[in-house]
């Protein structure tokens, strides 16, 4: 067995089964049901060894129900009980649901848009198309979008997600087809959604949020897999646009809610936890299954959320560049969200509670969820880096639905924390630097911008080569950012 | 005796404070106020509205959970902006605790002030509140 040299106390508990593979045995700590395996580099590795990253990753071990390992992907860091990059595996009749594996932004995710334009078609106005998206897609804390839903719209919303949003002309079809689980949950119960989180969310459908949420015009950098890029409708030099946000106030308050009312629930079924915020219950009990229905409305709402500000994207495109340019979605993918999947666990095939707080779903060809565009080739996986680096789209293994439940990892992950990141840095500054790099920034906040620096941020490239050396996914084409809009 | 104060505490992604005071309700109050700090400059704050906040909880961490929370729903729903809180009284029936309070504060407007930090949740993550000799301490961390 290898062992670690880090002079942390980790060096003595981690077994090192290879470059990628980190290993906390179930023996760690009292309770792990199961081993916690860490996906990452030997350099990713180092960032995660002072903090409580790795001690999450045991906690989560000690749910009840847990199947295969608790999992934490290389862009991990520390969260609130989960890891950011955790990924959690429940036995539906034994296993738990946990609301805080899920996140306070259910269904917070990333859609890459392609465009039919090359870079040199928007150099020379890049300056206008980013004011113009700024104007056009409603930014910043708690604002309201411009759709105004009655009651009963809301229910819809809800119930309908991306197809509420396709139906009431704010998409196309096709679009459905590229979103993961075609933009909506149908097991959705809108009444299990409190009251307060439709009255805190329900007027924000249409917008982006602040904190790390963006949107992004993006260049297609270099290609990897030729193949797979022409599938997903890639090219070299070709404009696109990344969105990255979840369900708004909405999700936050489901959340909020529910791992409040979990507390007295789980003293009734006798759960004690290493970390009161993994607050969770069965997932076969009545508040279990409540949990699930309001998580899926909420998710509903976030696809539909993606799919409005992507009708302001279109919008604004037409108008710059001619009422034919057609914009298509690439993919649209969740990144925190607990969803039933079939997988092979320790040989044995079963139903799965797959929990995934800051990852990805990365499913290889021939899995029935995919739409049949991507049976062949495997899903398109978003993830979006920092915005002054790059971004990559890959493509699930095999060996993804092996090891990690078809999961790899969200993004960059932050490498600093948010106040350390203003420290010394205007945004001014931050504004230049970025043009240095050839990126123009619009932000409707001054720490909008400070604390999402570049530097904050794990080097993307490092990230994903971990998850390629790890076998868990493939890299397809990256893109570089060269316009950004942030909340 | 420290009078009541808080600090903002570094995490990794996120944010997070802790407050300390001499009385638990002023530790309540202390704590409201770190939150209200974190998302706009509370010099921008007038004191022209005023609200009653009650809430319950099976125990008392749980209650200070609950009594953030329904600050920051206060301001993403209602849209007010609360900086001065009065803790009133706490009161245990059965197995519940509900803290009655009053609060001063604003209705949020977008043109005076500037929101420094959206704060998308409060959470559970070793939230505790502590006796430290003289005083009442406890941490809290948000989900930005």
């Amino acid at each position: 067995m290898t062992k670690l040299r880090s002079n942390t106390k980790w060096d003595n508990i981690i077994e090192v089964i290879d470059q990628n593979r980190y290993m906390i045995p179930r023996h760690y700590k009292y309770g792990m049901n199961v081993d916690a395996m860490i996906f990452s580099s030997p350099e990713l590795i180092k960032h995660v060894l002072t903090d409580l990253s790795l001690e999450q990753a045991a906690n989560v071990a000690t749910l009840p129900g847990i199947v295969g390992k608790s999992l934490a992907m290389p862009d991990m860091h520390q969260g609130y009980g989960f890891p950011i990059g955790g990924v959690a595996g429940m036995d539906p009749e034994t296993g738990v649901v946990s609301p805080g594996g899920v996140g306070f932004d259910i269904n917070c995710g990333v859609r890459l848009i392609s465009s039919p334009l090359s870079f040199k078609d928007v150099e020379s106005n890049l300056d206008e198309l980013v004011t113009a998206l700024f104007k056009a897609v409603p930014t910043g804390a708690g604002k309201d979008g411009r759709i105004h839903l009655s009651s009963r719209e809301l229910d819809a919303v809800l119930k309908g997600g991306s197809k509420w949003a396709v139906k009431e002309g704010y998409g196309i079809n096709a679009d459905l087809e590229r979103t993961e689980d075609g933009g909506c949950l149908p097991h959705a119960v809108e009444t299990a959604v409190t009251e307060r989180a439709r009255k805190r969310g329900g007027s924000q459908l249409g917008t982006l949020g602040s904190g790390n949420h963006f949107l992004e015009v993006d260049v297609v950098d270099q290609i990897f897999d030729r193949e797979a890029a022409e599938a997903f409708g890639l090219f070299d030099q070709q404009i696109c646009f990344m969105v990255h946000c979840g369900s708004r106030g909405l999700g936050h308050q489901v959340c909020t809610d529910f791992v409040a009312n979990m507390q007295p629930v789980m003293k009734r079924y006798d759960i004690t936890l290493a970390d009161r915020e993994l607050a969770c219950c069965p997932i076969n009990s009545p508040e279990g299954q409540s949990y699930l229905g309001a998580m899926a409305a909420a998710a509903n709402f976030a696809f539909a959320n993606r799919q409005c500000i992507t009708e302001w994207i279109r919008k604004v495109v037409r108008k710059l560049y001619g009422g034919s340019t057609n914009l298509s979605l690439v993919y649209d993918v969740a990144h925190n969200m607990a969803k039933f999947e079939n997988h092979t666990v320790d040989g044995k095939d079963m139903r799965v509670l797959v929990h995934r707080k800051g990852a990805t779903r990365a499913f290889p060809a021939g899995r029935p969820e995919l739409a049949e565009m991507f049976r062949k080739t495997g899903q398109p996986v978003i993830i979006p880096g920092d915005m002054g680096r790059a971004s990559y789209v890959l493509v699930g293994t095999e060996q993804a639905l092996k090891e990690t439940f078809g999961s790899v990892c969200h993004g960059a992950g932050r490498l600093m924390s948010r106040t350390q990141a203003r420290k010394n840095r205007q945004s001014k500054d931050v504004i230049a630097a970025l043009k240095a790099r050839g990126v123009i920034a619009k932000a409707s906040t001054r720490e909008g911008l400070t604390e999402e620096v570049p530097e904050a941020y794990k080097p993307i490239d490092d990230v994903v080569r971990a998850v390629k050396d790890a076998g868990l996914a493939r890299p397809v084409a990256r893109l570089k950012p060269i316009g950004v809009v942030k909340g | 005796m420290k009078n009541a104060s808080f600090e903002i505490l570094d995490h990794p992604a996120d944010m997070g404070f802790r407050a300390w005071a001499p009385s638990k309700e002023e530790l309540f109050e202390t704590a409201a106020t770190a939150v209200t700090s974190i998302l706009v400059d509370l010099d921008d704050i007038d004191e022209s509205t005023t609200v009653e906040i009650s809430v319950e909880a099976e125990d008392e961490d749980l209650l200070l959970y609950n009594w953030l929370s329904e600050v920051l729903f206060l301001f993403d729903a209602e849209g007010v902006l609360l900086k001065r809180f009065e803790i009133k009284e706490f009161m245990t029936s059965g197995d519940k605790l509900t803290v009655v309070s009053k609060a001063v504060g604003q209705r949020y407007s977008s043109e005076k002030h500037e929101i420094k930090t959206y704060v998308k949740a409060i959470t559970l993550h070793q939230l505790q509140i502590m006796r430290k000799e003289e005083n009442f301490e406890a941490q809290v961390y948000l989900d930005i």
